[in-house]
């Protein structure tokens, strides 16, 4: 790891990938809540909804653990359906505080990307 | 899911285990869970390897099931009682001075423009000649007829700084309306 003079880390030592990988898992809280609106879903059909999504796609070990702790907030609730192959599923739905939630941090998120794109091409402009 | 084979099983062997930090009814939904999912992917055409690989060391996982929400905006669902005990302290300490000054401004603002309205017409009236002789303003008319518009511009001032506070009244309630927990 370099260390400058002063003894801040320099700009290449920075872990990059390590913050993406926290900000991805923060704003796919709000895309597992928004694949979930339409209609409810169980863990692997999740895992394989965001897959076509690039940067978004996250494994298991992501979205089980979130799904977990979405439904210990009340912002899911989930129920169990017989499955043609193998033990029943557990499926997972948006509850209505859920949908609150949802609306709320789209609205958040999106004011927060409008601003950073602002000030990113204002700098670029610069 | 033992028909998964052995590698899945002490997988979920060694995931239950150290789930300790869990209650035994979410252990067993999580193991539950995990089984499902290495069922639903070799059965979808994955390779079991592939799919535990996916998965990460279950000793991880389990922890992770563990970790509080890694949230880059702040949760926003609403309490009841945020706003609830907001306006109650609006109300306790604001209702009274509120009440006197829309009392107090009410009352000189419609007092001041019915006077000044009165005072008007009474003085042109009198100067125009169509009340009788004796009626009507005597001493003045015309001081009548300046200062009547006069008492109808501040009661007019009156009445809109106590639209202007009521206004900023309301939109201090909405605001703590959508106070956030």
């Amino acid at each position: 790891m370099e260390e400058a003079p002063w003894g801040y880390r320099t700009m290449s030592a920075v872990d990059l990938s390590g913050r993406i990988t926290q900000l991805r898992r923060g704003v796919l809280e709000l895309c597992i809540l928004h694949t979930l609106t339409p209609e409810a879903s169980y863990g692997y059909e999740i895992v394989t909804k965001l897959e076509p999504y690039g940067p978004l796609a996250a494994g298991p070990n992501t979205v089980y653990p979130l799904l977990r702790r979405l439904k210990a907030e009340g912002l899911l609730a989930t129920f169990t359906r017989a499955s043609p192959s193998g033990p029943p599923r557990q499926y997972y739905r948006i509850t209505a505080e859920g949908r609150r939630y949802l609306a709320s941090f789209e609205r958040e998120w999106q004011a927060l990307a409008r601003a950073v794109n602002r000030l990113v091409s204002e700098g670029l402009a610069a | 899911m033992t028909s998964l084979g052995p590698a899945a099983q002490r997988y979920l062997s060694t995931f239950r285990s150290s789930l300790d930090g869990l209650s035994l009814s979410d252990q067993q939904e999580a193991v539950d869970e995990i089984g499902r999912h290495m069922t639903d992917a070799v059965g979808a055409g994955q390779r079991l390897d592939r799919v535990l690989e996916s998965l990460g060391p279950p000793d991880l996982l389990a922890r992770a099931y563990g970790q509080p929400a890694n949230r880059v905006l702040p949760p926003s669902r609403r309490s009841v009682w945020v706003p609830t005990l907001a306006v109650a302290g609006l109300f306790a300490v604001g209702g009274l001075p509120t009440f006197v000054v829309t009392i107090v401004l009410g009352t000189v603002g419609a007092t001041f423009v019915l006077t000044g309205l009165a005072l008007l017409m009474a003085g042109l009236a009198t100067l125009s000649g169509l009340i009788p002789p004796g009626t009507g303003i005597q001493d003045s008319p015309l001081g009548a007829v300046i200062v009547g518009p006069v008492f109808m511009i501040v009661g007019a001032l009156s009445i809109a700084l106590l639209g202007w506070l009521l206004w900023v009244a309301t939109r201090t309630v909405r605001r703590l309306l959508t106070l956030r927990a």
